[in-house]
């Protein structure tokens, strides 16, 4: 849509967020949302606001549609979400890869980028994966681990090549390139496990599905009757780094170059260059985060491995305002959502509600940073 | 399996593409309305999906063209509700559209299972066969033996190329997508005609997802939009933002669409059935890869932001 130069497709908005300080003010013209000039009041009111919509939004649809009363869902979802030990843990399983995809996705819209790309790069981290542990399979499992997150990521930010050389080469919008590609990669996983070597050996099966990983590799279970995993460490580990990475003189290039391409290049910085580099590291964490779920929880390829996170750890980077830490609660606040919502299911409301819950809070965060600038 | 070179065989192709190319096209239609005065609605997806709820619920209610009418006037109040949070608002348009893509098809998933507890039964529209016209070799079967739905298409973006190119009201749409600053100290209301063009986009958008489903198909699913949102944004894209090049993009994809089906019918030709499936999306990715020439934009699409200090 725009040539990369001034490409200003959008996260510039985000971007500006972090990077004001970096540059003066007045002439970041990319600067769309600059949150740091909120009071602390005004954001704590916003916060509050945001969700009393949010579960208004929720109360008038069940009311409406449901023969469930939406005291009695409210309270289902707050129960599902975090009743119980197990309702916890459950929410911190889906929070890992949400968080995952949303710290890479977060690093990439400081600079403008939107990779939306996350649920065909979280597919493919999970075959690479496959595909590198496959002639290593008796060695040690953490020697056999780190071959496959290394190659996931590898995988990962293979996929995202395509788009970012459009982007860089062509102008076109990394935004839609990405999102084609996701359409496509879900044909290319089922071809994958369904008619090729990939597909589980066991002679009964027909569905697209891969063997199940020795269950020597899976990752170490952290309780007793949940599936939280080890890969929570990761996700932790994941968030740390990539937090620490943005306070290095390379954050402030990052953030210049979301905020202020021009002046970036001027200083020495080169945006293009940057920016390919964000959407391919987003794309590894989104790699990452495929290999995660293919060890922790499926422990094997499956179609349903990815289930929208790719899209939904975008989602978790803007509510967390592109910072890694605040996205990575913002991950387990949409986790603990997606897992009241399945409570809920049984109850009678369709799950799909979340999905609306979701937007509207997302909706909100961009709303509240746009009053942010004003002021 | 030797079908594939005969007549009959792309007659099918080019009739059904016709009939796939109207919904797309129809929403790709109203995101160039959109995208002409300066707002990229990336949002489609979501509309698309509600116009085909309420396009089934209201065939459902009072036959299948009440359904197009309710998919019309859902995806107006879409669009209104983007618009203001875009335009009024100054909202980040790409965050909204993208959370209105994924939040409007959970929206309609969920009004969908909690109003129906089975398929509601009606008819979608039947084609008509116009007398001697529809004897003529391939021209009839494809042009001449269509639901008069069809016909809908090329009749919108006449009046959309009319009204941009021709009209005070087009004038003035296009001057808020080139150079909104100039077109204010004309004393142009910007924010406005934003926001006027973003509920002509959305009616648009759930007149394409309501054609879909209750026109065509004739039944509403979980995943009956599936994509075909985001192509009619690259397919604005394709067609450089002219009316008149969105027919022949249209008909394209919805050509290769129907080609995947009747070859997936055919039983494959040997080619693998998920290859043909990611084929629009491929074609989508190539053209946009070749044909993007970044000049013919609207100069302050996507900049809504930066515009407001």
């Amino acid at each position: 849509m725009s040539t990369p130069g001034d490409t200003l497709t959008s996260g510039d908005a985000l971007a500006g967020a972090a990077a004001s300080e970096a540059s003066p003010a007045g002439e970041n013209r990319n600067d769309a949302l600059t949150v740091t000039t909120v009071p602390a009041w005004r954001r704590a009111a916003g916060v509050v606001v945001i969700a009393a919509i949010a579960i208004g939004v929720f109360v008038t649809l069940v009311a409406l549609f449901t023969d469930v009363g939406p005291w009695d869902a409210l309270q289902g979802l707050v129960r599902g979400a975090m009743g119980s030990r197990d309702a916890v843990s459950e929410t911190l399983t889906r929070a890992i890869p949400l968080a995952l995809v949303g710290v890479g996705a977060a690093a990439a819209l400081r600079a403008g980028i939107f990779n939306v790309g996350g649920e065909g790069q979280m597919a493919m981290g999970a075959v690479a994966a496959t595909l590198a542990i496959r002639p290593i399979e008796s060695a040690p499992a953490l020697v056999v681990w780190t071959v496959a997150f290394v190659a996931a990521a590898g995988g990962g930010a293979l996929w995202a090549a395509g788009p970012a050389a459009l982007w860089a080469y062509r102008g076109v919008s990394e935004i839609l390139s990405t999102l084609l590609v996701n359409f496509a990669t879900v044909s290319l996983l089922t071809w994958l496990l369904t008619d090729t070597f990939l597909h589980d050996p066991d002679p009964f099966v027909i569905t697209a599905q891969g063997e199940s990983i020795p269950s020597r590799l899976e990752l170490p279970l952290l309780l007793d009757g949940s599936r939280l995993h080890a890969g929570l460490f990761v996700m932790i580990v994941s968030t740390a780094v990539v937090a620490w990475w943005l306070r290095t003189p390379a954050g402030l290039r990052v953030d210049l170059a979301g905020a202020n391409p021009t002046l970036a290049a001027q200083a020495g910085i080169r945006p293009t260059r940057l920016r390919v580099g964000l959407l391919l590291g987003s794309a590894a964490f989104a790699g990452i985060a495929g290999a995660v779920q293919l060890f922790g929880l499926s422990h094997r390829l499956s179609m349903g491995l990815t289930g929208g996170v790719g899209y939904t750890g975008l989602l978790v980077a803007v509510l967390g305002r592109a910072k890694p830490i605040v996205t990575m609660f913002a991950a387990i606040g949409f986790a603990a959502l997606i897992t009241g919502g399945e409570a809920l299911e049984t109850g009678g409301v369709p799950r799909s509600l979340v999905a609306v819950v979701q937007a509207v809070l997302v909706v909100g965060v961009a709303l509240m940073t746009r009053v942010g600038r004003r002021s | 399996m030797s079908e594939f070179w005969t007549l009959d065989f792309w007659e099918t192709v080019l009739a059904g593409g016709l009939r796939l190319s109207v919904p797309i096209g129809i929403a790709a239609a109203g995101e160039l309305v959109g995208e002409r005065a300066g707002v990229l609605n990336l949002g489609v997806e979501g509309t698309m999906a509600l116009g085909a709820f309420a396009g089934v619920a209201g065939a459902a209610a009072s036959g299948a063209a009440g359904g197009l009418v309710a998919g019309a006037l859902t995806g107006a109040v879409v669009g209104a509700l983007f618009g203001w949070l875009v335009s009024r608002r100054q909202a980040n348009e790409v965050v909204v559209g993208f959370a209105f893509a994924l939040g409007g098809v959970g929206l309609a998933t969920f009004l969908y299972r909690t109003s129906f507890d089975r398929p509601p039964e009606f008819d979608p529209f039947r084609a008509v066969s116009i007398p001697g016209l529809e004897r003529l070799p391939l021209v009839g079967e494809v042009l001449f033996r269509q639901p008069l739905i069809v016909w809908l298409f090329p009749v919108l973006l006449a009046a959309i190329a009319f009204v941009l190119g021709r009209t005070r009201a087009g004038l003035e749409l296009r001057a808020c997508g080139d150079g909104p600053h100039a077109a204010r100290a004309r004393g142009v209301d910007v924010e406005r005609v934003r926001w006027l063009s973003s509920v002509a986009a959305g009616a648009l958008g759930g007149l394409g997802g309501a054609v879909l489903a209750a026109g065509i198909v004739g039944e509403y699913s979980d995943q009956i939009i599936g994509g075909r949102g985001f192509v009619a944004l690259a397919l604005v894209i394709a067609a450089r933002w002219r009316p008149a090049l969105l027919l022949p993009a249209a008909w394209g994809i919805g050509a290769l669409q129907a080609f995947q089906l009747k070859v997936q019918a055919e039983g494959g030709f040997g080619l693998p059935v998920e290859l043909l499936q990611a084929l629009p999306f491929l074609v989508t990715l190539a053209v946009l890869a070749v044909g993007v020439g970044s000049g013919r934009a609207p100069r302050a699409l996507g900049r809504l932001a930066q515009e407001a200090r």
